[in-house]
């Protein structure tokens, strides 16, 4: 009896090779939805802070008390204070605008991790980094237009600032909310109308650092000068504009 | 908007890309560029002058795109997890998906040259040698007769 052998073309190698691709991506996307923390979904709460400039007076309190609660890196910075002058003698201004990471509401930071170490909490909205997870590819360090990411030499990963999420957890203000001279910083559940923070922007006219970005941030700014918030140049202008 | 601006303190947090991210993007164009003008010199003309040309365009890009990989994980920040970023996949990621298209060149590649070289290997596979168990292996013990132009034209 002659032995047959069954052959494919090369239209059923493609439409089967096609189906079983369709089906394996249909397969992960199923896995990737019934990951809580990845699936979209909107927060119970929503932390955020707002920075009133008129009152910072730019004493870096708030850096100290950030770098010595979290532990970070001397040459790095989680919050800041970034300082300019505007004018020319005798008619000078200084202006502070305290920076932190805004944990946007549409991260690009977020979007573009590719092992989803950087992920957002169902219950707050808070951005975080998963050290255990983060393979320290830098993508999220260049993705933020705001330039709140960096990579921390002693763990070798992204960090960032999380509002002090080991603290207010617990029900307590982040470091630099406690720490700030001039009461400058309130933070709180931008979700709750009652809040005191939803009655500062409610009364308050503010702003947002790069709102032609559409990431939504959740640090908004009260009278700060638009020369401060624009995006820095400084770097390319030698550091000056 | 002309007030005369100067920026007293600030931090910047930016990271500029390494030369091993340069190294990758010459040597993926290479290894693609290698690709696309040898099969498209055999899928044009379809003469033997050019079989040569298609099989280093073969497995040169194989072997570029082996070493590639090296480049990309050595220039993580922790590359001994480079792994996890098969099972933690993050679909919104230009990086994801570039982790799997890699892959899926080196196997369509592998696999394209395991049948490019076929005839070949199904040639010695009939010889005797010391090395005729590994080729009779490698053609899972196929060994057709005939030459090596008989065996690619069937």
């Amino acid at each position: 009896m002659e032995k047959t052998q069954k052959s494919l073309t090369r239209r059923e190698f493609f439409l089967k090779f096609g189906a079983q691709v369709t089906g394996a991506g249909a397969g992960i996307l199923l896995v990737q939805e019934s990951i809580p923390a990845l699936a979209a979904a909107s927060p119970t709460k929503k932390y955020g802070m707002v920075i009133d400039t008129n009152r910072c007076i730019a004493c870096h309190g708030c850096t100290i008390a950030c770098t010595s609660e979290n532990n970070v890196p001397d040459g790095h910075y989680r919050s800041w204070v970034k300082i300019m002058s505007k004018g020319k003698y005798p008619n000078v201004s200084s202006h502070f605008l305290p920076r932190l990471c805004n944990n946007c509401e549409d991260a690009p930071c977020l979007n573009l991790c590719p092992t989803g170490a950087t992920y957002r909490t169902h219950e707050d909205g808070v951005v975080h980094v998963n050290r255990e997870v983060c393979v320290g590819c830098r993508i999220c360090v260049v993705a933020c237009p705001y330039g709140s990411r960096f990579i921390n030499p002693i763990t070798n990963t992204a960090d960032k600032c999380d509002f002090c999420y080991h603290r207010i957890t617990k029900g307590l203000k982040p470091a630099c909310v406690d720490a700030c001279t001039g009461k400058a910083r309130i933070f709180g559940d931008l979700n709750d109308p009652e809040s005191e923070i939803s009655h500062y922007i409610e009364n308050r006219s503010t702003q947002r650092l790069r709102a032609d970005l559409d990431t939504r941030p959740k640090v908004h700014y009260v009278n700060a000068d638009e020369n401060i918030m624009g995006p820095d140049y400084g770097k390319l202008l030698g550091r000056r504009s | 908007m002309n007030e005369s601006v100067q920026y007293i303190y600030w931090i910047e947090h930016g990271v500029a890309m390494g030369y091993l991210i340069a190294w990758y993007l010459w040597l993926i164009s290479l290894a693609e560029g290698t690709h696309i003008v040898a099969h498209l010199s055999w899928l044009y003309y379809r003469t033997e002058d050019y079989r040569p040309l298609e099989k280093v365009g073969t497995f040169q890009p194989f072997i570029i795109l082996a070493l590639v990989p090296l480049f990309l994980v050595a220039d993580l920040a922790h590359p001994e997890r480079f792994y996890t970023m098969f099972y933690h996949w993050h679909w919104t990621s230009p990086v994801a998906y570039g982790v799997y298209i890699i892959t899926f060149c080196m196997i369509s590649y592998a696999i394209h040259a395991y049948y490019l070289f076929r005839p070949e290997l199904m040639h010695r596979a009939r010889q005797e040698g010391p090395l005729q168990f590994v080729y009779r292996l490698v053609v899972f013990n196929h060994a057709e007769s005939g030459g090596i132009r008989e065996v690619r034209q069937r």
